[in-house]
């Protein structure tokens, strides 16, 4: 099948391997341990939640607190004595989730607005770009700020907060790939086929350009897991005791730099995501310009 | 012979590393351009022509390998010597103009110093002394004899803000100020109008006279080849096919290729009857132990996948195909 | 032309100008001179049905914008456009009613979208006519039959597809909605020598079948040798010789023709004559014969006016050399 074969390729290449394992260790992962997660809270035994993990992310003992990284413990404990191992990967899918709905979100609106620009140009062009002119001039931190104080702390906001960020740079790429699209002859043909513009936009503009925007999600993926830990490094995310990387690498400042583990591990666990995204978006964008 | 010759290719094979396999552009091709002459290389996609002209212009791209051969440049061999840069081989007089005019222009400078270039690198090459305002002058000149009217203008321009063809000429203007001895020229009427094309065409023939210019001119047109070369080169799946002198390959043609290829191009109405298109199409299937054209050939015998045939001596004409003789590469 | 035959394509003082610079509020503010470039200046043709008409010229002579006029794909500034006696529509109007006119491109890599299947490509003239899938799915497979491929393309990428293949698709698309008029831009251009003839072929074989009418786009004057039943010469968006080919190409009458066909690089091994300068630009036209400039027999009548396209023997041409005939 096509996409074996494609999977094979992008395996040919070691930085895209490592991609692809850091990606997809990242979402299998958060997968399982999401499902698990939900059961439990629909069945009312949140054990189920940490059944995969190695200690409870919730058990504290003050005895242990701040212990290095060792076999027992990977990645250390914490100043409350929790296995921090444990509690990045609980924290796992929240991150996982946040990426596919901001992207999914900015790819939604960022279309909806991008394409329609490329593809009539003139006013509507002139139109849908200021808008996005104007929400890309929003800081996403202030705005973000701004959406809790006034709603409240949870992961929802800082949500709504970075999908009203994200959506201008897919409305930017989008709108250059339907200004290349149009001038290529088969939208001319589909034209005299008697297709509307939708139908035209949905079935060559989109279709065409899906590659770059399947290679400029995947980086982004990094991107959106970033600035969200960002957010709530700032105290903006997933309130405590609820883990949460960006939260813990906050914590963990507080005991740096003797008890470095508490925040630098977490943060590392960060940046391998980012920078496996980005190998894999490298990759693909080659995978589909033919390079591999 | 008295023809000294000024490029040797001999036995060249280069492949090209895909993902999914490897392809063989070229298959033992041994070509020679004599002092003053010009070969024409023709073929169509497949045949290895670009490849070709990139080889010996030392511009393969990474995923290309040269399996075997040599390319001998006035008895030097230049494929092994340590990867020069484009200004090195110019400077050994070798100059090269393709399609993509902005392959060999750089978009980022105005013409004049572009030309100041060339006749820098002659005058290196040539040990002569320049004073400053001698190469400026030259430039309009020599602008001038390749007819582009308003010379002091255009120098001041850069190439986007000029025609194609008249890029296309500042190329052959540079080729002149450069007087290589060797012109290797990658398609480069292509891509323009059939008028300006005739010009340009003219001018390579004056340049070629005046400075006892030798040229390789890579085209698929063969109609393009008669008007300027000596010899013409056919190539098909990555070797050479038939290679003689231009007027008897194209009045007898002996492979049924470039036979098939000559009575293809349209010289009748359709009144008249069908044209005899030659069947089949080139697929890189075809490339293998045996003749590369055997599927879409006419004269096809058993005889003809019995191995890959090898070059046959007729008169001043070299075939490879079975029907002049039964030789097979080992 | 002939006269006002129902059966036939019929183009009347088509005009089509281009815009160039901005457009944006700032000039319009200005109230500057918009600047224009005459693509198609006031052309008029038929074509009987059946027929080819070969329209050679150069490129910038404005051949594929006349192309675009016919089939719908540009709005014309004046003039019209008719087949069979209904006028042609421009594609994005309401209304307008698609599939009898068609056109097949120059380069079929741009021409077929490369992420869809070779099927998909094919059927898209007929996907809004409410068919089942199964008839859909015979009318392609019949259709690709006719243009010499199996039915084992069908499922393919089309940019799998070799030049030929990719342009024989290009034709099976224009050819499914049983059109009566199509375009074809240079439909050999981009592809092989060698497949040339066969695609040339091939579309004579069908135009016979279907009684299909064609304007066929060119510079090769081989091609036109071939393929056609007039030739219309195009200089600059206006037509200089119209005739037979005998007569066009054998003794061209209007000195453009004439340099255009001593240009063309022959088999015979001749050099091609070159015609000095190059052609005026688009924008400052000049008010007399636009081929002036460059003619070898100019006269200073030449410069005052445009000359009109005058009847010499069997052919039409725009050349004061052939006033008195």
């Amino acid at each position: 099948m096509a996409i074996f074969r494609d999977i094979r390729k992008l395996a040919s290449r070691p930085s895209s391997l490592i991609g692809l394992v850091i990606v997809f260790a990242f979402y299998g992962w958060s997968i399982v341990e999401g499902i698990l997660q939900a059961a439990g809270i629909i069945l009312r035994t949140p054990g189920l939640g940490w059944v995969l993990l190695p200690y409870n992310p919730y058990q504290y003992t003050l005895a242990n607190s701040l212990l290095p990284p060792s076999v027992i413990h990977f990645m250390g404990t914490d100043d409350l004595g929790r296995d921090i191992w444990s509690r990045v990967l609980y924290a796992a899918p929240t991150d996982a989730i946040v990426s596919i709905v901001v992207i999914a979100g900015g790819i939604l609106i960022g279309g909806l607005v991008g394409y329609p620009a490329g593809y009539y140009g003139k006013s509507v062009d002139e139109v849908n770009m200021r808008v996005t002119d104007l929400f890309l001039a929003f800081p996403a931190l202030i705005l973000a700020l701004a959406i809790e104080a006034t709603l409240g702390r949870d992961v929802v906001y800082a949500i709504i907060a970075l999908v009203a960020v994200w959506w201008p740079s897919y409305a930017r790429l989008v709108r250059g790939e339907a200004l290349k699209i149009k001038s290529m002859k088969y939208v001319d043909a589909a034209l005299l086929s008697g297709l509307s513009n939708v139908s035209i936009i949905l079935k060559h503009v989109v279709t065409s350009s899906l590659n770059t925007l399947i290679s400029y999600a995947t980086i982004d993926v990094g991107n959106t897991i970033l600035v969200y830990s960002i957010l709530s490094f700032l105290g903006l995310g997933v309130p405590p005791p609820a883990p949460e990387w960006g939260t813990m690498v906050a914590s963990g400042l507080n005991e740096f730099p003797q008890w470095w583990w508490y925040a630098v591990l977490p943060g590392v666990v960060i940046a391998v995501i980012v920078i496996g995204s980005a190998l894999l978006g490298d990759g693909l964008r080659d995978l589909f310009a033919g390079e591999l | 012979m008295n023809l000294t010759s000024i490029l040797d290719v001999e036995n060249l094979s280069v492949d090209y590393a895909t993902s999914s396999s490897v392809v063989h552009a070229l298959r033992n091709v041994s070509l020679t351009v004599n002092e003053g002459e010009v070969l024409s290389i023709v073929g169509e996609s497949g045949s290895g022509k670009s490849t070709f002209a990139l080889a010996v212009s030392r511009l393969l791209p990474s995923n290309a390998t040269l399996k075997e051969g040599r390319v001998l440049f006035r008895g030097d061999d230049i494929m092994h010597a340590k990867k020069p840069q484009i200004r090195q081989i110019r400077g050994t007089g070798i100059f090269m103009i393709f399609q993509n005019v902005f392959l060999s222009l750089n978009p980022l400078m105005k013409i004049k110093r572009q030309v100041i270039e060339a006749i820098d690198v002659r005058s290196k090459r040539t040990s002569e002394t320049l004073e400053k305002g001698d190469a400026e002058s030259e430039v309009a000149s020599i602008l001038k004899s390749v007819r582009i009217g308003d010379a002091e203008d255009v120098m001041e321009r850069y190439p986007h803000q000029l025609s194609g063809g008249q890029n296309q000429r500042i190329m052959l203007a540079m080729a002149l100020a450069e007087k290589p001895s060797l012109l290797i020229a990658d398609e480069p009427t292509t891509a323009l109008d059939v008028t300006t094309q005739a010009q340009v065409l003219l001018l390579l023939k004056e340049i070629r006279e005046k400075a006892k210019m030798s040229i390789v001119y890579v085209t698929h047109d063969l109609a393009v080849a008669a008007s300027i070369s000596d010899r013409i080169a056919v190539l098909y799946g990555g070797m050479v096919q038939e290679v003689g002198p231009a007027r008897q390959i194209l009045s007898d043609p002996k492979h049924p290729y470039t036979f098939g290829l000559i009575k293809s191009i349209p010289s009748k109405a359709k009144s008249e009857g069908p044209l005899d298109a030659i069947k089949g199409a080139f697929s890189w299937d075809d490339v293998g132990d045996v003749c590369a054209f055997a599927p879409r050939c006419p004269l096809v015998r058993g005889e003809c996948r019995k191995g890959v045939p090898a070059l046959n001596q007729l008169d001043k004409t070299l075939i490879r195909c079975i029907n002049y003789g039964e030789k097979y590469e080992q | 032309m002939s006269s006002n035959n129902q059966h036939s394509l019929q183009v009347e003082n088509v005009v089509k100008k281009f815009s160039i610079g901005s457009q944006g509020i700032w000039t319009r503010l200005r109230r500057e001179k918009r600047r224009y470039i005459s693509a198609v200046d006031d052309v008029t043709l038929s074509v009987p049905k059946g027929e080819t008409l070969v329209v050679l010229g150069e490129s910038g002579c404005g051949k594929t914008t006349l192309g675009r006029l016919i089939v719908g794909l540009e709005k014309l500034d004046s003039g019209r456009i008719s087949y069979e006696g209904s006028e042609v529509k421009y594609v994005r109007d309401r209304g307008s009613v698609r599939g009898r006119l068609q056109m097949v491109f120059q380069d079929p890599s741009s021409s077929l979208n490369p992420y869809l299947s070779v099927s998909t490509c094919i059927a898209e003239p007929i996907s809004k006519l409410n068919l089942q899938k199964s008839q859909i799915t015979a009318k392609v497979s019949e259709t690709l039959k006719l243009v010499g491929m199996e039915s084992q393309f069908m499922a393919r990428r089309t940019s799998d597809l070799s030049g030929g293949q990719k342009q024989r698709t290009a034709i099976a698309r224009a050819l499914i909605s049983d059109p009566s008029v199509i375009v074809l831009d240079e439909p050999t251009s981009s592809i092989d020598v060698s497949i040339q003839a066969q695609i040339l072929n091939l579309l004579v074989e069908i135009q016979s079948l279907r009684d299909l009418t064609y304007v066929l786009i060119t510079h090769d004057p081989n091609v036109a040798k071939f393929m056609a039943d007039k030739i219309a010469v195009m200089y600059l968006g206006k037509i200089v010789e119209y005739g037979m080919p005998v007569d066009v190409l054998k003794s061209p009458k209007h000195p453009y023709t004439q340099a255009l066909l001593a240009s063309a690089p022959k088999l015979d091994g001749s050099s091609p004559e070159a015609i000095g300068g190059e052609p005026p630009s688009l924008i400052n036209l000049p008010k007399g014969c636009r081929f002036e400039p460059r003619c070898p027999h100019a006269m200073p009548k030449c410069r005052e006016r445009e000359p009109a396209l005058l009847r010499k023997s069997e052919e039409l041409v725009a050349c004061y050399l052939y006033e008195d005939d």
